[in-house]
Formats: C-alpha cells, sequence, structure tokens
C-alpha cells in the first residue's frame, strides 16, 4: 500500500489556514498576517510589530477556543471512523455505544449538584463504556452485535435518567444547552488537558490501523491472518472512549462530525485506515474549527451551539457527496 | 506432518466432532468430503485454533498447535474461506499484501512485496494488482484470495469449499492451481463438495460422516457405493474413468 502524502500535507495547510483565519474574526479587527504573525511568533522568532492588546486577543480569548474546536473535531473524526471500521457499521459514530448518554447524566448531575461539569461528564462517559463492555464480554469474547446493542439499550436507560434530571431541574436550560454542544467554555488549561488525552488516544488508534483494515475483511479472516480480535476490539474501544470522553467534556455532545467526516474521507480516500485515520484527524478539525467560526458570527453578537451548525452545514454537503458518487457507503 | 488425535468439538451441548483421528502428510492434497452439516467447517476452525477443541490434540511436525499464539499459527497454516464477500474497495495488492500481517513488524518492507508478487504470479493474478477487488469475478476472487493466503509463506494451506461459488471453469481452475502448489511442496486439506473433482484431484480423502470420519484412503477405496449411499442417503452407481481410473460417481435420478 504506496501511502498518499499529498492529501494529508493538503489538509494540514488548509487546518493552517482556517485556524489563523478563525482567530482574526471577531469585533476587534485583527489583520490575517497579523494573526499568523502572533501565533509563529510563539514558536519562531519574528519582530514585533503588533499591539499588546491584539496579541491578548488572539493568544488569550481566540486561540484557545479554536484549537479547542480543532482537538474535538479531531477526536470526534478519528473516534467516528475507529468506530465505523470496528463495528462495521456506517451508522456507527463515537457516541454509538452509549458515550454521549452517559458524559449527558454526568453532566445534568454536575449541574443538579453545582461539580465540575468537565470531570464529572468524562467520569461517567467512561464508566458507561466500561459497563458496556463488560455486560457484552461472552466467554471472553465481545461480539459486535452484542456491543451495539447493549450500548444502546445502557445509553437509553441513562438517557432516561438524564430526562428526568432535566424535568425535576430549576434551571433546565444549562443542561439543555450543554447537550447541544459548544465551545464558549474554552481555555488554555481545557485545551492542555484535552492536547494531552487526545494526542494519547488518537496515537494509539493510529498503530491499529493495519489491523483494523485486516478485520474488514471479517473477523474469523483476520484471525486466521493472525491477528487477535479481541485485543483489537478492546485497545480500539478504549483509545476512542479515551478521546471521545476528553472531546465531551469540555465542548459537551457534539453531534455530525464523527459520523459524517469519516464517510467523507472514505469516499475520498478509500477505506485503508492508514490514510483514513490521519485525513479524518486533519479534516474533523477543519470542520469543527469552521462551523464553529460560523456558530460565533452568524447571528453576532448571540452565539448558536455549534451542533447546530455542524449539522445544518454538513448534512447537505455530505447528501450532495453522496449523490454524485452514486456509490454505496461503507463503515 | 499435521496429526489429528482423538479430536472433540462441541458448540454448546452439541458434539459436532468426535474422535478424529487424521493425517494429513507433507505434501499431498488431502480431501474432505461429507454431507452439510457433517463437521467439516469444524474440523478447520479447529486445526486453526479460532475455536477450542473440547478434547483431542492437534500437532504439527510434532509440535502441539494449541500451544501457539495466533501469529505463529498464521505463519504455519493458511486458511482459503469458503466464500469471501469483500465490500471494501481494496486493492488486489493491498488485499494480497494482507496476507504478509503475521509477519509484519510494523511497516511492510520491500522484501514483503516481493513475496506479494511471488504469491501473484504463482496464482496468475499479477496484472490484477492494481483493480479493485469489488470488480472481480468469483474465479477471480478465490485466485486472489489463495494468493494472499500463499503470501503467508505457509507449510499448509487449508481450503474450505474453494470452488463452491464457481462455474465449472472456475472449479477446474481453482483445483489445477492448488494441485500445481501441492506439486511445488506445500500440504493441503481441501473441503470439496463435488464428490467427482475431489476424486479427479485429491491424493487422498476422508469421508466425514455426523462428526466422525467414516473412511479414509484413496479416491477409489472411500468413493464406493456403500460408503456414500450411507453418508448421503442417494443411491449412485459408481463408474472409472478410463484413462486414469479415477473413480466417476454418478446419482441416480430420483424418481417420484
Amino acid at each position: 500500500m504506496k501511502l498518499k502524502i499529498a492529501p494529508l500535507l493538503l489538509l494540514a495547510l488548509i487546518l493552517f489556514i482556517v485556524t489563523v483565519f478563525s482567530t482574526t474574526i471577531g469585533t476587534a479587527h485583527i489583520s490575517f498576517a497579523t494573526a499568523a504573525k502572533i501565533m509563529l511568533a510563539q514558536i519562531f522568532s519574528i519582530e514585533k510589530n503588533w499591539s499588546m492588546r491584539e496579541e491578548t486577543i488572539i493568544l488569550g480569548i481566540r486561540l484557545p477556543r479554536v484549537l479547542l474546536a480543532a482537538l474535538v473535531g479531531a477526536a470526534l473524526a478519528t473516534a467516528g471512523c475507529a468506530m465505523q471500521g470496528l463495528l462495521k457499521n456506517p451508522m456507527a459514530d463515537p457516541y454509538i455505544i452509549g458515550m454521549s448518554s452517559g458524559a449527558a447524566l454526568g453532566a445534568a448531575l454536575s449541574f443538579t449538584l453545582h461539580l465540575p461539569t468537565s470531570l464529572l461528564s468524562f467520569i461517567t462517559a467512561t464508566i458507561t463504556i466500561f459497563a458496556v463492555y463488560r455486560i457484552s464480554k461472552v466467554g471472553g469474547r465481545v461480539p459486535v452485535a452484542t456491543l451495539l446493542l447493549s450500548g444502546i439499550a445502557i445509553g437509553s436507560f441513562l438517557a432516561a435518567l438524564t430526562s428526568l434530571l432535566i424535568y425535576m431541574a430549576r434551571s433546565p436550560h444549562q443542561i439543555i444547552f450543554w447537550l447541544m454542544g459548544g465551545l464558549w467554555t474554552s481555555d488554555w488549561p481545557k485545551v492542555r488537558i484535552a492536547s494531552l488525552m487526545i494526542s494519547l488516544g488518537i496515537i494509539l488508534l493510529y498503530r491499529y490501523s493495519w489491523n483494523l483494515n485486516v478485520m474488514l475483511l471479517g473477523e474469523e479472516q483476520a484471525q486466521y491472518l493472525g491477528i487477535n480480535t479481541e485485543d483489537v476490539k478492546r485497545g480500539v474501544l478504549v483509545s476512542s472512549s479515551l478521546i471521545t470522553a476528553a472531546a465531551v467534556s469540555v465542548s459537551g455532545i457534539i453531534g455530525f462530525v464523527g459520523l459524517i467526516v469519516p464517510h467523507i474521507m472514505r469516499i475520498v480516500t478509500g477505506p485503508d485506515h492508514r490514510i483514513l485515520f490521519p485525513t479524518s484527524t486533519l479534516a474533523g478539525a477543519i470542520f469543527l474549527v469552521f462551523t464553529d467560526t460560523i456558530s460565533r458570527t452568524i447571528l453576532s453578537p448571540i452565539e448558536l451551539p455549534v451542533g447546530i451548525i455542524t449539522a445544518s452545514f454538513g448534512a447537505p454537503f455530505f447528501l450532495y457527496l453522496l449523490r454524485k458518487q452514486g456509490k454505496k457507503i461503507h463503515a | 506432518m499435521l496429526k489429528i488425535r482423538n479430536l472433540k468439538v462441541c458448540y454448546g451441548k452439541r458434539e459436532v466432532l468426535r474422535g478424529v483421528n487424521l493425517d494429513v502428510e507433507e505434501g499431498e492434497l488431502l480431501g474432505i468430503i461429507g454431507p452439510n452439516g457433517s463437521g467439516k467447517t469444524t474440523l478447520i476452525r479447529a486445526i486453526t485454533g479460532v475455536i477450542r477443541p473440547e478434547d483431542g490434540r492437534i500437532t504439527s511436525r510434532g509440535e502441539d498447535l494449541s500451544s501457539w499464539d495466533r501469529k505463529t499459527i498464521a505463519r504455519h497454516i493458511a486458511v482459503v474461506p469458503q466464500s469471501v464477500s469483500i465490500d471494501f474497495e481494496f486493492t488486489i495488492e493491498e488485499i494480497v499484501l494482507m496476507g504478509r500481517t503475521p509477519h509484519l513488524n510494523g511497516r511492510e518492507n520491500p522484501e514483503d512485496y516481493e513475496i506479494v508478487r511471488n504469491s501473484m504470479r504463482e496464482t496468475e493474478t499479477v496484472h490484477l494488482k492494481d483493480r479493485l477487488i469489488t470488480e472481480l469475478s468469483g474465479g477471480e476472487i478465490q485466485r486472489v484470495i489463495i494468493a494472499r493466503a500463499l503470501a503467508q509463506e505457509p507449510e499448509i494451506l487449508l481450503l474450505d469449499e474453494p470452488t463452491s461459488h464457481l462455474d465449472i471453469r472456475g472449479q477446474v481452475e481453482v483445483l489445477h492451481l492448488i494441485k500445481k502448489l501441492v506439486k511445488n511442496g506445500i500440504t493441503a486439506l481441501a473441503v470439496i463438495h463435488d464428490l467427482n473433482l475431489a476424486a479427479a484431484y485429491c491424493d487422498r480423502i476422508a469421508l466425514l460422516y455426523n462428526g466422525q470420519i467414516m473412511a479414509h484412503g484413496r479416491p477409489e477405496s472411500v468413493l464406493t457405493r456403500e460408503n456414500i449411499q450411507e453418508a448421503f442417503k442417494i443411491t449412485v452407481t459408481v463408474e472409472k474413468n478410463k484413462t486414469n481410473s479415477t473413480p466417476i460417481i454418478l446419482p441416480e435420478v430420483i424418481k417420484n
């Protein structure tokens, strides 16, 4: 398999441009060149010809939000890609086995009990996946169909609990806003923690690229080719849960990115995870930075939850690709 | 080379194989025949350790296979499964390269590509290299899957009804290819449904019936009127091919 480097370089370039561009957007006008220089000055030594105020706006306010958007987008698209490949199910997304319901319950609890939302949603999301995995385990094996079904069952159970909390809550809009997903609480500490967990999880997932390719041929064939499929399942589930939980805990439940971005990339690059993973990561980052910029400017000064934008921009684009390709869509 | 002793396999409470003793000699093509549900596929799955036998021993060159991990088994034994339908748009070269999986340590190197090329040459699939697996015919796919199995560099090749979805030409081509590989030194065990093809191509045949080996040996000693009647519950006449005296089995037309 000869790897295609060109699309990766192109996507990395687009990501850089979109990132810089979106930091220039806002009430205070800052030019693209200035924004780019302020950012690059953090890495390279560049002669300073901008004001302290501009630097504070870019580095202190806008950049953490844009970076968090990129991280969350990368995490969701990569995890979605992994789940689609592992479950061989085109409907799969990072949340499919109950992750979102677990995180939502944690967030709802945190608002009720006045505890830190990120921490609690991360914990409940992780516990959920662990429970789903344990319940699906039959005689040392985890059949994919059982995993899906028990994920859906536990998910609906937790969703019912969350609905109950929302119904009983004094200010339910807090929880509801969180459920729609948004990046308005971004700050540097969140960027640091998220980047650590997400990059670790993504690197771990990349290591399974080849095995996931072989497992697309079927689990039994993969075993005949020397792959311990249960190890792969566990590793992929743990890594993608880690990055999804990290993403959800800082941004709420942003839908669509993890479902659609991997599909679009699959249409473009084909099923080889060794190229599909990195392109999905980059495209997910680009997509969420782009849509988040729209969500905070389209009705300025009102900010929309980014989840609304991701679906309303992503769905038509995906349908267009689907029709244009005229191909069957596979996981 | 491959010795199966007193093998017993259960699915839940149901015994699928019991007391199976079978030797596959080095460099032979051993055919497994038997009615549906007699345990043929289970035998292949037990040899590769995909399912754990309840009882019995399987050894290869005297080494117990149950102590080997998946990777080691895959370097030694390759499987061509019953029917392969691949919906994913991998190229033929990529599919064959997947046969290198048990040997890979990180990325593949030029040597792996060399082995892939040789496997494709042996199965006459080189010209398909850049085509997508989703575009090929059944016979071509089967040759590609055999190429993938060869890329594992196995000593033993297990084939589970490699010809069942092919037309007569495809069947003959695939069996001819297997015969050629055996002549070049590989040891093969093939589940074959068509008794006449099994008779024509296999060095020896084992007849599996009700989870047990009912008969095994040279084709003419296994494919007798009585054995077939008992295992398959049909009446046949057995004739002899005039040129090489392999048996030809003709089922009697069932009259209402």
